[in-house]
């Protein structure tokens, strides 16, 4: 039978929602809007409080796997398939000159979509939330080893295809085909 | 022009400018928090006595309590998906899996027991070293059918045992899984339902059926990582008929889960006991029903529980018979 540690009362959430409840929010909000990111920090600290005996006291990997499953589960349930990505997207093609910041938006979801959807992951979680390989091999569930490997790699397949979108290669350099000499 | 890619993500930052909690916000989510109770055990009780104080005719409490089972299970696969989570392994670990429950044993002279049976495995976390098996001796916990025996019932001594295959070296299925067969299995609930049943076209009595006992034996297995058996919950959500069988299952160690499952064509069936707490499959069981009148009705239960350790006991590696096996035409032969 599991018992509640004995300093696990409200104060220990009160401290844990300070220390961690912004970048937890940060966290949903990447990556299901405002609105649907507060039901997802509303679950992550139930279930913290539901399941304290087993929050370690380095919370922040728990607290951001568990976020990550609701998540993922707020992107399965069929009412909820539009995602942020999507609606930005569905933002800018509505109007007709799309801003700085949605092209800037635009160009990276398309970039980060090109990547395997775990080393993609890894990135936001590295630039966006700012966690370190460890941090993130608790969150995604994989060794510190294969988190540093997967951000290495996507990091230069991102740097690579953002290259590649900064100075297009001409048709006749991909061509098999001579070029025809022009009259 | 800013000619880094990280950069750029963090110019199009959608998490940059989120505000904190003002203290209003703050003390209602943590009201909340601390209000809210585990729903899905309380509510099918509830649910449950409601209903058993409505019914009329046993047809119409058939009826509602399927459905409401399903609404159970459905909940209940919710919350382990949500909250599975593992503990961090280190290279050169092994998983200690621990079965123990109960079985049933025939003798020679056509009597059946109800026994008691405890396997651990020793399960290497790269898949890269072998497994080893420790079978212990099953004691009796009563016999089921038969005359009495006119004396002792004893069992074999049980048996310790690996081989000089890793499971990496070995054919995967859902059944016998390893590590990267499971790591290569899709994560998204559509892609990986869709390779489910792609893999039990054909197989079984029923797809359904047979959908489910695919996916309660890659979960019996113990070893399935929290992101795929995130997305095994998932699946199971959508298989037609899955529901709790018992909001409270309790095993002998005083653990207490779900039991999910589903009605076979002779009425028994295999169940899942899964806790939602902590994502985990912590047991499963077999409900006997009287369609097997030699044994009439009996309930298997077997509780699963899964530790790292960092070495295999020395009594086990001293005590173990070493097969020589080799694979051949995607068979194990030993």
């Amino acid at each position: 039978m599991r018992h509640s540690p004995p300093n696990r009362d409200r104060g220990w959430l009160e401290r844990l929602f300070d220390q961690h409840g912004l970048r937890v929010r940060a966290f949903a909000v990447r990556r299901v809007g405002a609105d649907a990111g507060d039901d997802i920090v509303s679950e992550v600290f139930i279930s913290a409080w539901r399941r304290r005996v087993d929050v370690p006291d380095d919370a922040l990997g728990w607290l951001l796997q568990t976020a990550r499953h609701a998540v993922l589960h707020h992107f399965r349930s069929s009412s909820r398939q539009a995602t942020l990505r999507e609606t930005v997207r569905w933002n800018s093609h509505a109007t007709e000159s799309p801003s700085a910041e949605d092209e800037t938006r635009l160009l990276v979801d398309s970039i980060l979509d090109a990547l395997p959807p775990t080393d993609a992951e890894v990135l936001r979680l590295t630039v966006w939330d700012q966690l370190t390989p460890s941090e993130i091999a608790v969150v995604l569930g994989i060794t510190p080893g294969a988190a540093r490997t997967r951000l290495m790699r996507a990091r230069q397949s991102a740097q690579e295809f953002y290259g590649a979108s900064l100075h297009p290669e001409p048709p006749s350099v991909r061509s098999a085909e001579p070029c025809s000499p022009q009259h | 022009m800013n000619l880094l890619f990280e950069d750029q993500m963090r110019t199009s930052d959608p998490g940059a400018s989120v505000p904190a909690y003002d203290p209003d916000e703050r003390a209602k989510m943590l009201d909340e928090a601390v209000a809210a109770t585990p729903v899905r055990r309380s509510r099918g009780r509830l649910l449950l006595a409601a209903c058993a104080a409505l019914v009329v005719a046993g047809l119409i409490f058939q009826s509602v309590t399927a459905s409401i089972g399903s609404a159970q299970a459905s909940e209940v696969l919710h919350q382990a998906a949500i909250h599975a989570f593992d503990e961090r392994s280190r290279p050169g670990q092994y998983w200690q899996l621990t079965r123990t429950g109960t079985n049933i044993y025939g003798d020679q002279d056509n009597r059946l027991f109800l026994v008691r049976v405890e396997h651990v495995d020793y399960v290497a976390v790269d898949g890269k070293r072998p497994t080893w098996f420790v079978r212990g001796g099953a004691t009796t916990v009563r016999q089921l059918s038969g005359p009495p025996p006119t004396g002792p019932v004893t069992w074999s001594p049980g048996d310790t045992w690996t081989t000089n295959l890793s499971p990496e070296q070995m054919p995967a299925y859902w059944s016998l899984p390893s590590p990267s067969w499971l790591a290569a299995l899709p994560r998204d609930p559509a892609q990986l339902r869709a390779r489910l049943y792609a893999d039990t076209e054909g197989r079984g009595n029923n797809h359904d059926d047979e959908a489910f006992t695919y996916v309660a034996d890659v979960l019996r297995s113990g070893i399935v990582p929290a992101d795929l058996r995130s997305a095994l919950f998932e699946v199971l959500r959508t298989i037609p008929g899955t529901t709790v069988k018992d909001a409270e299952a309790r095993l002998d160690d005083g653990r207490v889960g779900a039991a999910i499952g589903r009605n076979d064509i002779f009425g028994s069936t295999g169940q899942l006991i899964v806790d939602p707490d902590n994502g985990q499959v912590i047991g499963e069981r077999t409900v006997m029903s009287t369609f097997f009148g030699f044994v009439g009705d009996a309930t298997l239960t077997t509780g699963i529980a899964a530790r790292l350790v960092d070495s295999v006991p020395k009594n086990v590696q001293e005590n173990a018979r070493r097969e020589k096996c080799t694979v051949e035409n995607d068979e194990v032969r030993c």
